[in-house]
Parts: C-alpha cells; structure tokens; sequence
C-alpha cells in the first residue's frame, strides 16, 4: 500500500509545476545566479580599481629615500610632490586636485611619523591607501635590515615570508564549510514546504484526500507514502544543491580565486551526509506537513509554514561563524548541531560523540513528530481538518464525547 | 445491503456546543434498489454517507454495508463501496487510466486482471479519446465519468452518491443518471443522495427525507403521498419539513 502512494505522490510532485520549481531548479540555479552576478560584479568593480593608478600627493617634508622607495615600487602609482600644508588643508586638497591619498610628516622633527591621508568612503581612495601600507611596510623592513647590518657583524635579514601549511583542498574545504552547511539545510527545508502543503492540505482542499480514504487503504500507509515522497523531494533539494553549490564554486568563485582552490567533498562522508539529510528533511517535514493540516486551503497553510521556516532555519547559520565548535553540548541544539555536524563532515574531520548525538537527537525528533502526525492525522481529522480541540480529544482521549 | 439503525453524530462547536448532525437515523437499502436521501442544506445527508463511507465515526447507533460494520469492519466496508460525490475528487496531475490504476490496487487489483477491468471502464463510460489526458485540463462531464468509473473500478456492490450531479450541464447530468440506473439493473445497493427533487422521483426507489438529522418519513413515492396526502414530491417534502410552503400554494 505504501509503494502505491509513494509512486503516486511522487508522479504527482514531478508533474506539478510549482514542486518542480521550488524542488528541483531553484537548489540548481539560485545560486549558480547569485554567484554569477555576484562574481560579474566584484570582478568588474575590482577590476576596474586594479586598472587604476593610485594618485598620491607626496608633501616635500616626507624623506627623499621613501619617496624613491615608492616610485621604485611595481604597483601603478602616479606621485606628485606637494608643498608643506597645513593638516587642515588636506582635505580640501585632496579633494581639489583629485587625489586619492595624501603623505605627509605629522611634525617638523625627523623622528615625527609619517601619516597617510585618505578617503574611506571612497574605493579608490581605499585602494591606495592598501598599496602605501603595503610599500611602506617593505620599506620599513629594508629600514630595519640596514640598521641591523650596521650594528651587527652577521647581520641576519629580518623578512616575513608567508608559508600557508593548508593544502589547496583543506583550504577549499575550510571555506565550503563556512558556506555549505547552512545553505544545504536551507534548501533541504525549503525544498519540502510545497510538498508537505501538497499532500495533506491541498488534497482536502479539492477534496481528493476523502476519495482516497473511502478506498481500502490503511491510514498509516496513506501517511507513510505521503511522507516519505515529501523527504524524497526535500532530499533531492539538498543534494542538487550541494552539486551545485560545489560547481558554483569551482567555477565561478569571485575574482578567480578559485583557480588555487579546489572544492570537493571527502566521499568517505557522503553516506554520513546523506544520513544527516534525510534526517533534517524528515524532522522538518514532519513538523510541516503537522503545522499545514491546521490550515483550510493552501495559502493558509503557507501562512502557518513560512514563519516556522524563517526561525527554524535560523540555528543553522551558526555554523557559519567562525570559531564555534562541533562538540557535546553544541550537538544538543536542534538545526546548529546538523549544520556544524556538515560542516565537521565537509572539512573531513569527524567528532563521533558530537556526530552521534546529533543523528542521535534528530532521530528523536523525527520519531516523536511522526508518532504525533500519526496520532492527530486519523480519517476524521483528514477529512475535516485539524482543530485546537481535536488535538487534545485525540490526545488525552475522549474523542467521541467531545464530537471532534 | 445497508443497515442503519439508531445513527447518531454529535459534533462539538466551541461557540454553539454540542450539535446533532444526525440523530437516530435508521434505514435500509436493498440490493438492485436505489435509496433517495432527500433533504435541505444542513440535514445531516453527508455526514450519514461520510459515516457509511467510514470517513467518520458514529456517536452512536451501528450501520452496516454488505454486512460489514463501519466500526468493526472498516477496511471490508471500504472494499465493498463505490463512493462518488459532487467534487469528484480526481488527482489533477493524473490521467484517467492512471487514475482508475492507482484506485485499482488500492483494492488489491493487480496485472492483467487490473488492465483489462480499467479497458472496460474506459470502453463503458466512452472516456478513451482523455484517458491519457491529465485530470485537470478535462471538462466537468468528463471528470465525472472518470469519478463513476473511478467508483466502480473494483465492481463494488454497493454505490454511494453525495450530490453527484451539482455543477453538471443537463447532458452530463443525465449521462450520470443514467449510468447510475444502468448499475442499479445490476443489483447494485445504490444510495443517492441530492436535493434536486426531479432526480429522486426519476432515480429512487424508495426515499428517506431527513431534516436536522432526523428521519422525517420513508417509503415509495405512493407511501409518501398517502402519508402527506400530497401529489408532488416538493409539496411533500414541504409538509414534512413543516414550512407550511406547497406547491400548490406558491403556485410554481
């Protein structure tokens, strides 16, 4: 009985249009789309800047060896001298021989600093202010290597290198965990509203679900194929959305960055993955399609839904703050625990007290949901509709004398 | 074939409290018979054919279909019943076949014993050239064959229309009709229940008229004129209902 619900639930969900949209090609194309445009745009915009000269005002006070120091450097630089000004009469400068940044000493001594004038409200002004700090900072090194030189006989060179010790995949994987989590649990949920309405409300509403129940048909199997095709489309939601998640990444990513990273996920934790989706897909849609059966039409069950779908997704954005960990006491809270849970998987380093607890819990939710769907959705209630008196009749028992 | 004896249904309202939709309610309906259950908005006809059909449970009193209790024996009374009502409730994103399909192995039919009962259907009720046409793009007429073939994909001996003929044009109304008289030539336990008092007179053996949950009088259209001394069956159907309007009175 089950297989023929399911089979006709989910030839029902691929042939509706809305299911079809909010399923199947939303978790495909948003965010390739947003990503897209995303890239387009900061590419243009950064682009464009990388493009530009910086112009810098350099004041006649500022040591002559810094000055050629900065007209040595590589990066577009257009440097023209200033006389002494007075500090309050930078800005207007600034501003009236367009310039991005101006240089001066803060006092008369050699020991005054030397400060940076700039415009933080504009990019290109920004832009050059990054490329002074980022030539000073050399200068000042090559300053502090030569006076070292004089003091010492074996004089050693005082450089920072870089040496990232992450590989490209760990450093892909580190960033598809800030990112992935949040957004496959998103989708996931999203993905099952339409259906979860679909099955219960919508069916009563055009009065298909009466028909169905006159026939031989076990209400627990009726429940269970409706179920479960809700979790089929939810699932699918989530995993087109993590293949295209990772593509969006691999190939769009902002600036060309991508081309040092390399996104992927381990495939050792893709069943775990898989687990931990159908698990949140059948948590949530239980308490979905449980909150749509209150409702009398579809837009009254959207109504319900949506304010349940914008605070229950909330927890699952902070996976997405850095520094918060996958541990016990993180695995208790419902939605955070999933998402850090994918976020542990993405970046392959699997915790398995908080991995256990977290299937663990959702297992528990989704048992208790189901075992209360099933006892508030008999044959009276289906066909009627769900009402706040119906809940504790069925609940606490005298079903028949209260009339339900 | 249907028993009702003593059927009670009280259903709770917050605001209004407790409200008897149907109150003692008992009849029969034979085999190859058809029972009109006549009655105004609001008589408590659909709750009495949703408790038959097993949708609700009985407050009180028992009803039996084919033998089969509706509280003892629900899934046997759903097995021996064809239920079609005025929505016709057809899956929209469906094809008539798949349709008559899914219904058919809901009651166990499988392989060619399946296909060929969905063939004779759709030969029956002449739906062939929409069979593989989606549920929501058919006209009204044509969804409620689909709905009667849908009802009798099993051959139930027992039928139970809720209003089958609202929203249909006289053609489409009068196929329905007259398929409903064709099964009831096959001994089918037919209720129908309406307020189009034409149909009853056309269709119904017999004729139960209910108000406010309770049976108001029972019997063949001769038994109900020498019961009311009235001719029409409007003019009897006012005297029970006691609103003093006949026919002959409003002169319509």
């Amino acid at each position: 009985m089950f297989w023929i619900v399911l089979r006709k639930e989910l030839l029902s969900f691929f042939r509706d249009k809305n299911t079809i949209i909010y399923s199947i090609i939303l978790p495909i194309a948003l965010y390739p789309i947003i990503f897209w445009i995303m890239n387009e745009l900061m590419t243009l915009h950064y682009g464009s800047l990388r493009d530009m000269p910086s112009r810098i005002a350099v004041s006649s006070d500022v040591p002559e060896d810094m000055v050629l120091f900065l007209m040595k450097s590589d990066l577009d630089l257009e440097i023209s001298s200033i006389p002494l000004m007075m500090k309050s009469s930078v800005d207007p400068e600034l501003k009236k021989l367009d310039l991005d940044v101006v240089i001066r000493r803060s006092g008369c001594s050699d020991e005054d600093p030397v400060e940076v004038f700039f415009d933080s409200s504009s990019d290109r002004s920004n832009s050059a202010r990054d490329r002074i700090e980022s030539v000073l900072t050399d200068y000042r090194i090559e300053k502090l290597n030569q006076s070292v030189n004089s003091i010492l006989e074996n004089g050693m060179e005082i450089r920072l290198i870089d040496i990232d010790l992450a590989s490209q995949e760990s450093r892909s994987r580190f960033l598809l965990g800030i990112l992935l989590p949040m957004i496959v649990v998103i989708i996931t949920v999203m993905g099952g509203i339409h259906p979860s309405i679909e099955v219960i409300t919508s069916e009563r509403e055009r009065k298909t679900l009466e028909t169905t129940l006159v026939s031989p048909v076990s209400a627990t199997g009726l429940i269970l194929g409706k179920f479960v095709a809700v979790i089929t489309m939810s699932v699918l939601a989530g995993i087109l959305n993590i293949i295209a998640m990772i593509l969006t990444l691999r190939y769009t990513l902002f600036g060309g960055a991508s081309d040092n990273l390399s996104f992927s996920i381990p495939l050792s934790t893709l069943p775990l993955m898989l687990i931990g989706i159908v698990l949140i897909a059948a948590t949530f849609n239980a308490l979905m399609i449980l909150i749509a059966a209150f409702a009398k039409d579809f837009k009254e069950a959207q109504s319900y839904v949506s304010p349940v779908y914008a605070i229950g997704i909330q927890p699952a954005v902070v996976a997405a703050i850095p520094g918060i960990p996958f541990n016990s006491y993180t695995a208790l809270i419902p939605i955070t625990n999933i998402s850090l849970f994918f976020r542990s998987l993405i970046q392959g380093n699997i915790e398995w007290i908080p991995t256990i607890i977290t299937l663990t819990s959702l297992l528990v939710w989704c048992v208790i949901l189901l075992t209360f769907a099933r006892r508030l959705l008999r044959r009276d209630a289906l066909v009627l509709g769900l009402e706040k008196q119906q809940i504790k009749s069925i609940m606490f028992g005298n079903r028949f004398k209260k009339g339900e | 074939m249907i028993r009702v004896n003593n059927l009670s249904r009280i259903f709770f309202d917050s605001q209004r409290g407790e409200i008897k939709a149907v109150d003692s309610l008992s009849f029969t309906c034979q085999a190859g018979e058809i029972m009109g259950l006549l009655g105004p908005n609001g008589a408590g006809k659909t709750t009495t054919l949703r408790i038959l059909a097993t949708l609700l449970s009985p407050s009180g009193g028992t009803a039996e279909l084919n033998g089969f209790d509706v509280i003892k024996e629900p899934d046997k009374v759903r097995a021996s019943l064809g239920f079609l009502s005025s929505t016709t409730g057809l899956y929209p994103r469906l094809t008539p076949e798949e349709i008559l399909k899914f219904f058919g192995e809901i009651n166990g039919m499988k392989g060619a014993g399946l296909k060929s009962r969905i063939d004779a259907l759709i030969a029956e009720f002449n739906i062939s050239d929409y069979a593989r046409v989606r549920c929501e793009k058919l006209s009204s007429g044509m969804k409620q064959k689909v709905s009667i073939a849908r009802a009798l994909i099993q051959d139930p001996p027992v039928l139970i229309f809720d209003e089958p003929t609202v929203g249909l044009d006289v053609i489409a109304a009068a196929q329905t009709m007259k398929a409903i008289l064709e099964y009831k030539k096959r001994g089918k336990c037919i209720l129908y229940s309406t307020h189009i008092m034409s149909e009853v007179e056309k269709l119904c053996d017999r004729i139960a008229i209910i108000h406010k949950g309770t049976l108001q009088a029972i019997g063949t259209m001769e038994e109900l004129r020498e019961q009311t001394g009235e001719r029409y069956l409007e003019d009897i159907f006012f005297s029970l209902m006691g609103t003093g309007t006949t026919f002959a009175e409003n002169g319509s």
